[in-house]
C-alpha cells in the first residue's frame, strides 16, 4: 500500500491510509459514522465517551492490517480484510446498538431470511451492495467478497476471525478505545504481546486464528478487560437507563404517537434496499435528538423522553432484585419474568405506576415506567464471545479456558438474572432515595408476583 | 421455542439428569437433529465438535433461575496442562420439573418429538461424551461435505481430528451414526 495520508489516532497513534482506503473513507456512508456515538449516550455518565463509530472503524482498520501482517495473509486477502474493517459498522443506526432494538421489533426478519444476524449488519451489507459511491470505489467482485467476509466468511476462516470472532480487531479496538475515552483504565491489555503471540492453527482442515502458549496471560488480561468494561461501562446503571429511554422513545413514537417517519426508519425488509438506505443514511444521533426534541413533536411521548435525555432528566432505578430463589421463591414466577409477554409487561408497568403515584403522592405516567429483566454471564462464558472459544496452541489448538489457571478455576455456569424497574422519580439525597425505594419495594414485588402468577396458574 | 425450553424438555426426556457438560452439548445436538430443531439451537463448528453457546448459556440460565443443580465431580485425571479434570453433573430441581410440566402444556408436540428422539439416541447405544463427540463431529464434517459416505471413511475422518481416541470409540461412534439413520452409506468396494 502506498500511503496517501496518516491520521493521528488517540489510541493507536498514526494510522496510515492508502489511496483506495481514503476513497472509501470519504464516502458519505462512512463519514456518517462520525455522527454515531460508539456508546450511545454513555457520555451522560462518562463525559469523555464522545468517541464515535468513525474513529472506531479507523482503529479496526489499523489493527486488522497489523493482524494480517503478523499472520502473513496474502496481499489480496489483506486488502479485503482492510476494506471490510472500514465498512463493518456502516449499517448502524443512531445510537449504535440501541437502534437495533427498534430494528428488531419492526423489521421483517422472515423477508430478510435472517435468524441470528443483527439487522444493522444486514443493512450494512446491503449498503455495500447498493451504495453508489461505494460502487465507484469497489468492484463488484470486491463488494461481494467483502459482504461474504462480513456475513459467513470468505476464504480461510482466519480472515473472518480477524474481522469477527472472539479475538477480532473490532474487540481489540473497542476495549482500548472505550477504556481511553471513558477514563476507565480497566479495559487495557498488552496489545503488543497479544499480537506477538498470534498464530494460525488448524481446525477441520482449515486455517483459523489461534494464540501461542506464551499468550495465555495476555489473553487473560484481554478477557478480563472485556469483563470489567462490561460491568463498569456497558452495563452501568445510567447507561442501561438511557439506552432504555431511547428504545422506549422509538417504541412510543411509533406505537403511541404514530410517527410514521420513525416507523419507516425501523422497518427493513430488504425488498427495496436503495430506497430504505437513502433515507436511513441521513440519520445520526444529533438529527434524532434535534428532530424528535423539536416543537413539531411537542406533546408526544417520544418528545417527552427525548427532552428528558437532552436535559439529563433521566428515569431512576426504583427497584432492583436478583431473580433468585431467595428473592422470588416461586419457580414459575422466575420463569415467567424472564419471558414477559407484552401484555403482561404493560400490565405490570401500569400497576407499578399506580402504586408509585399512591406512595409518592403525584401522578406517574405508566408509559415512562419500564420493567427490565437481564442476565449477567460468567466471565468464563464471556471469554467465548457468542461464537466460539479463543484457541491456544498451534497447529492443533485447544480452547483457552482449558489452559488458563485463572479461567479454568471459574465456574462457567455461574450467571445471574436481575429484574429492575425504572420510573420518573426525584430524590435529593441518597437517604431520600433509599427511603423512596424501600417504600415501594413491597408493592412492586407483589405486582411482579401477582401478574406473572396468571401464567403460573396453568400448572 | 427458546433454546432454554428445548434444553429443559431434553433434560426431562433424559430422566432429569446428565453427567457432564460435553455430554449435555452433544446429546442436545443429536436431539435437535432428530427433532428437526437443529437450526434453532445455534450450533457452530468447534474443535471438539459442534458447539452451541446458546445451549451453554441455557444451562447457565437454568442454574441461575434454580431449575438445574450442578455437582462438580473430580475424575481423578489431569489435562495436558496439569489441571484436574472435573465433570459437571446436572440435575433438574423441583422448580425445574414444574417449569417442564408448564412447557409440556404449551409446546404442542415438541415434548413428544424430543422424547422420541431421546429414545432413539438411547437405543442407538447411549454413548459416552467422547464417543458422542466423535459422532457429532464426524456427522458435522459429512454434512458440510454433502452426499453419501463410504463406511470406512467415518473412521478415517475421525482419525484426522488430532484427539486421543481409541478404535473402540470410533467404532461405537460409527455404529451410532448408522443406527440413527442420519447418513447415507455406500458399501465399501
Amino acid at each position: 500500500m502506498n500511503t496517501q495520508t496518516q491520521v493521528r489516532c488517540p489510541v493507536h497513534d498514526f494510522i496510515a491510509l492508502g489511496k483506495r482506503e481514503c476513497q472509501i473513507i470519504n464516502t458519505k456512508v462512512v463519514q456518517r459514522l462520525r455522527g454515531i456515538h460508539q456508546l450511545a449516550m454513555a457520555y451522560l455518565v462518562y463525559p469523555g465517551a464522545l468517541h464515535n463509530r468513525f474513529d472506531h472503524s479507523l482503529g479496526v482498520y489499523h489493527l486488522s492490517s497489523k493482524l494480517c501482517d503478523r499472520l502473513q495473509i496474502n496481499n489480496d486477502d489483506k486488502r479485503l480484510v482492510q476494506f471490510a474493517a472500514i465498512l463493518h459498522d456502516i449499517g448502524h443506526g443512531p445510537f449504535s446498538h440501541v437502534w437495533e432494538n427498534g430494528l428488531s421489533r419492526y423489521s421483517d426478519k422472515v423477508a430478510l431470511g435472517i435468524k441470528r444476524e443483527k439487522i444493522h449488519e444486514r443493512i450494512g451489507q446491503d449498503m455495500i451492495a447498493v451504495d453508489p459511491e461505494l460502487n465507484r470505489c469497489l468492484s463488484t467482485d470486491e463488494r461481494n467478497s467483502i459482504i461474504s467476509l462480513l456475513r459467513d466468511g470468505y476464504g480461510e476462516p482466519v480472515l473472518k476471525d480477524i474481522v469477527s470472532g472472539p479475538l477480532d480487531a473490532d474487540k481489540q479496538d473497542y476495549l482500548l478505545r472505550d477504556s481511553r475515552f471513558c477514563g476507565v483504565p480497566y479495559g487495557t491489555f498488552d496489545l503488543s504481546q497479544l499480537h506477538r503471540c498470534l498464530a494460525t492453527g488448524e481446525q477441520d482442515g482449515s486455517t483459523c486464528l489461534a494464540v501461542t502458549e506464551d499468550g495465555v496471560h495476555t489473553l487473560e488480561q484481554f478477557v478480563l478487560a472485556k469483563y470489567y468494561l462490561t460491568n463498569n461501562v456497558y452495563r452501568h446503571k445510567v447507561r442501561l437507563i438511557s439506552d432504555n429511554m431511547l428504545t422506549r422513545a422509538v417504541m412510543l413514537g411509533i406505537e403511541t404517537d404514530g410517527i410514521e417517519e420513525l416507523r419507516e426508519l425501523c422497518s427493513y425488509d430488504g425488498k427495496n434496499p436503495e430506497q430504505f438506505i437513502r433515507e436511513y443514511a441521513l440519520w445520526d444521533d444529533a438529527r434524532f435528538l434535534v428532530t424528535f426534541g423539536s416543537d413539531r413533536y411537542n406533546g408526544t411521548k417520544c418528545h417527552t423522553l427525548v427532552t428528558r435525555l437532552r436535559e439529563r432528566q433521566l428515569l431512576k432505578q426504583v427497584y432492583c432484585k436478583q431473580l433468585s430463589e431467595s428473592e422470588f421463591p416461586d419457580g414459575l414466577v422466575r420463569e415467567a419474568l424472564t419471558k414477559l409477554q407484552e401484555a403482561q409487561q404493560t400490565e405490570i408497568e401500569e400497576q407499578i405506576a399506580g402504586a408509585l403515584a399512591a406512595k409518592w403522592g403525584k401522578s406517574i405516567d405508566s408509559k415512562l415506567v419500564t420493567v427490565s429483566v437481564y442476565s449477567v454471564r460468567s466471565v468464563r462464558t464471556d471469554s467465548k464471545d457468542d461464537e466460539k472459544s479463543i484457541l491456544i496452541g498451534s497447529p492443533k489448538p485447544v480452547p483457552f479456558e482449558e489452559c488458563s489457571l485463572l479461567f479454568n478455576s471459574i465456574n462457567e455456569q455461574l450467571s445471574y438474572f436481575y429484574v429492575e424497574v425504572y420510573a420518573p422519580a426525584d430524590w435529593t439525597s441518597r437517604t431520600k432515595r433509599r427511603e423512596m425505594m424501600d417504600g415501594v419495594s413491597a408493592d412492586i414485588y407483589s405486582i411482579l408476583n401477582s401478574v406473572t402468577q396468571v401464567k403460573g396458574a396453568v400448572e | 421455542m427458546r433454546t432454554r425450553d428445548f434444553a429443559l424438555l431434553a433434560l426431562d426426556a433424559m430422566g432429569g439428569e446428565v453427567k457432564g457438560k460435553t455430554l449435555f452439548q452433544k446429546r442436545i445436538y443429536f436431539l435437535g437433529l432428530l427433532a428437526d430443531q437443529l437450526d434453532e439451537l445455534g450450533y457452530v463448528a468447534h474443535y471438539y465438535g459442534p458447539y452451541s453457546s446458546e445451549v451453554a448459556e441455557a444451562a447457565s440460565e437454568m442454574q441461575a433461575l434454580g431449575f438445574l443443580s450442578e455437582t462438580q465431580v473430580g475424575c481423578g485425571a489431569t489435562n495436558a496442562w496439569g489441571f484436574e479434570v472435573a465433570r459437571s453433573d446436572f440435575e433438574l430441581t423441583k422448580d425445574g420439573k414444574k417449569v417442564v410440566e408448564l412447557l409440556k402444556s404449551q409446546e404442542g408436540d415438541l415434548p413428544k418429538r424430543i422424547a422420541d428422539a431421546w429414545a432413539k439416541v438411547r437405543d442407538a447405544g447411549d454413548l459416552s461424551y467422547m464417543q458422542l463427540a466423535i459422532a457429532a463431529k464426524v456427522f458435522y464434517v459429512l454434512q458440510l461435505r454433502g452426499g453419501s459416505v463410504k463406511r470406512e471413511e467415518i473412521a478415517q475422518i475421525a482419525k484426522k481430528f488430532g484427539w486421543t481416541i481409541s478404535q473402540d470409540d470410533v467404532a461405537k461412534a460409527e455404529a451410532f451414526l448408522l443406527s440413527l439413520d442420519v447418513i447415507d452409506v455406500e458399501p465399501v468396494a
